[in-house]
């Protein structure tokens, strides 16, 4: 601003007036908010940013994230699962390779077991009212189940390739291949019945209904042993197209049994009184 | 932050629970009311992101929260109305567990989790099984686990139920604390829980908002209409039919009965001063469960 436009816009402004405004405003120091208010300030704009932080987590991520709450679930289950399963599953080993002595079908019986037993786990929460807290959180519903989903399945796969190994070193004449192929079938297919089944019943219920299904198969094959040679010794083809079903089918109901967690399609089970 | 209920409506099959609700909540506590079957829980369960909306959208500062996930479950802190806890859990395992879920770090955690068991009264309790825990204990516990995250919105379905009196108070002057800069919705069948800290309260009937306002206001509005009529006992039944009563006091063969009416009574009436119980009477003609 220049002193003539000054003049001109203030002709009434004398010169000391001027200056006396001039060190007025130097000295002026604007009034500074609260501490209070600049602490409101600072959390609404910290909550706007995580508002709008829409970073989508990259694949990699994503898994890191599941097996952090893999692990997380893994300290939530019951001690109880883990020494119970492998406890029946080396008892019902010694079992049938007594009695029976064919560990091709030790293998076939015991496969689905663990799992089938686990799923008292993967439905706890459900079962008991915790899965509407553990909705709320940030890793949701459905998150929790794959993740005990995952634990189960992961403990069942376990038990039975090292059973599998085992066998194959100290059984001449029994591959790894036909070992791995005697417990992959029953295990598939057997979980997504299982899967079927937990979306209807209770978690006890369910384990309880496929334990018997299951238990009922085995004593039929006991009493029928040139069935079980059959579905022993299956082509690998057949056992390979048979097992690539059996998991897509436990896929799939797996992924329906996450929907039915999920608040989108669900939340009826809320209501379902399980 | 600004949590708006833009038309939501919820139905289980044929059944309406909540039926084309409306509002808007700033920070402050907010006391949600109504009888059983009002549609309290399935209200906060939307609130909470565990049940979606038939129609309609709940947003926050402008954005829905279908769209915003977990960041939207980030900033929520819930109690449902019953917690099923793993019995064989202790109370700080089950904390560290509702801490990891919250993708809370673990230091920080460890930290809060402390103070908060300390704030519930737990800290000595902390490794004991909660399957050896008391009802009020559980509750309790409940509470401290939805203030792990310092959430920005608290939804507490009935978090006073199975706390005596003293805890109740207790609780009362925490939410009252910590309410600041967020919004805490309560619901309760117990009108003294929110009678003194409630910034407004919703009136819910039949899965609609009927009222959404300041106690003093709906206060307000009853002055006049509340009324201690002294009457015969045996013309109680009579007083019924005629009026809402509320709470009735009998001394011998006399009966003094608190009743809602627009105009005075006949017989011997004076006017009382509204109290939050009263609207209870006023909209669900219904008397409130009392604080034991």
């Amino acid at each position: 601003m220049t002193r003539k436009t000054l003049n001109d816009d203030l002709p009434d402004v004398s010169e000391e007036e001027l200056k006396r405004l001039e060190k007025l405003l130097n000295n002026w120091q604007p009034p500074y908010p609260a501490s209070s208010d600049v602490d409101r300030t600072i959390a609404a704009a910290r909550l706007e940013l995580q508002l709008q932080n829409d970073t989508k987590p990259a694949p990699g991520l994503w898994i890191a994230r599941l097996l952090r709450l893999t692990a997380t679930e893994l300290s939530g289950f019951n001690t109880w699962y883990w020494v119970m399963s492998l406890f029946l599953y080396i008892l019902g080993l010694a079992v049938l390779l007594q009695f029976q002595g064919e560990p091709r079908f030790a293998l076939f019986a015991l496969a689905p077991v663990p799992f089938l037993v686990g799923l008292s786990e993967v439905l706890r929460s459900r079962d008991t009212g915790m899965l509407e807290l553990e909705m709320s959180c940030r890793y949701n519903g459905a998150s929790v189940m794959l993740a005990k989903l995952c634990i189960t399945a992961g403990y069942t796969i376990l038990l039975n390739a090292c059973a599998a190994t085992w066998f194959a070193s100290s059984y001449a004449g029994l591959g790894l291949g036909t070992l791995m192929q005697a417990w992959l079938l029953p295990f598939t297919l057997m979980t997504a019945l299982a899967l079927a089944v937990v979306m209807r019943l209770r978690g006890s219920n369910a384990v309880v209904l496929t334990l018997s299904i299951w238990g009922s198969c085995c004593v039929l094959l006991l009493f029928n042993p040139g069935i079980i040679e059959q579905l022993t010794s299956l082509p690998y083809s057949t056992g390979l197209l048979a097992a690539t079903l059996g998991t897509g089918l436990a896929l799939f109901l797996g992924y329906r049994l996450l929907q039915q967690t999920n608040t989108g399609k669900g939340g009826d089970w809320l209501e379902a009184g399980y | 932050m600004k949590l708006v209920i833009d038309h939501v409506s919820r139905s289980y099959k044929r059944h309406l629970a909540i039926d084309d609700v409306s509002c808007e909540l700033t920070p402050g506590i907010y006391g949600l009311i109504g009888p059983n079957g009002a549609g309290k829980t399935t209200l906060m369960r939307m609130l909470a992101d565990v049940l979606r909306p038939s129609s309609g959208q709940i947003t926050v500062n402008g954005t829905s929260t279908a769209v915003l996930g977990e960041r939207y479950r980030d900033l929520l802190g819930y109690l449902p109305q019953e917690v099923g806890f793993y019995s064989y859990f202790t109370g700080e395992r089950f904390m560290r567990y509702i801490a990891s879920l919250k993708g809370l770090p673990g230091r920080e955690s460890e930290a809060r989790i402390t103070a908060l068991l300390r704030l519930v009264q737990l800290e000595d309790q902390r490794h004991r099984k909660i399957g050896h825990y008391s009802g009020g204990m559980k509750r309790r516990l409940g509470i401290a686990q939805a203030l792990l995250n310092d959430p920005k919105l608290l939804i507490l379905d009935e978090p006073t139920a199975g706390l005596d009196p003293k805890e109740r108070i207790r609780l009362r002057n925490l939410l009252s604390d910590i309410s600041g800069e967020r919004i805490v919705i309560l619901s309760t069948h117990i009108i003294t829980d929110i009678e003194f800290i409630a910034k407004e309260v919703l009136i819910l009937k039949d899965g609609r908002l009927v009222r959404q306002d300041p106690p003093e206001q709906i206060l307000h509005e009853l002055e006049g209409k509340v009324w201690s009529v002294q009457i015969p006992a045996h013309r109680l039944h009579e007083l019924e039919k005629q009026y809402m009563v509320g709470n009735i006091q009998r001394r011998g063969d006399e009966a003094l009965a608190r009743i809602i009416a627009d105009r005075r009574p006949e017989g011997e009436a004076t006017a009382l001063e509204p109290r939050l119980e009263d609207i209870y009477l006023y909209y669900f003609g219904d008397q409130p469960e009392r604080d034991e």
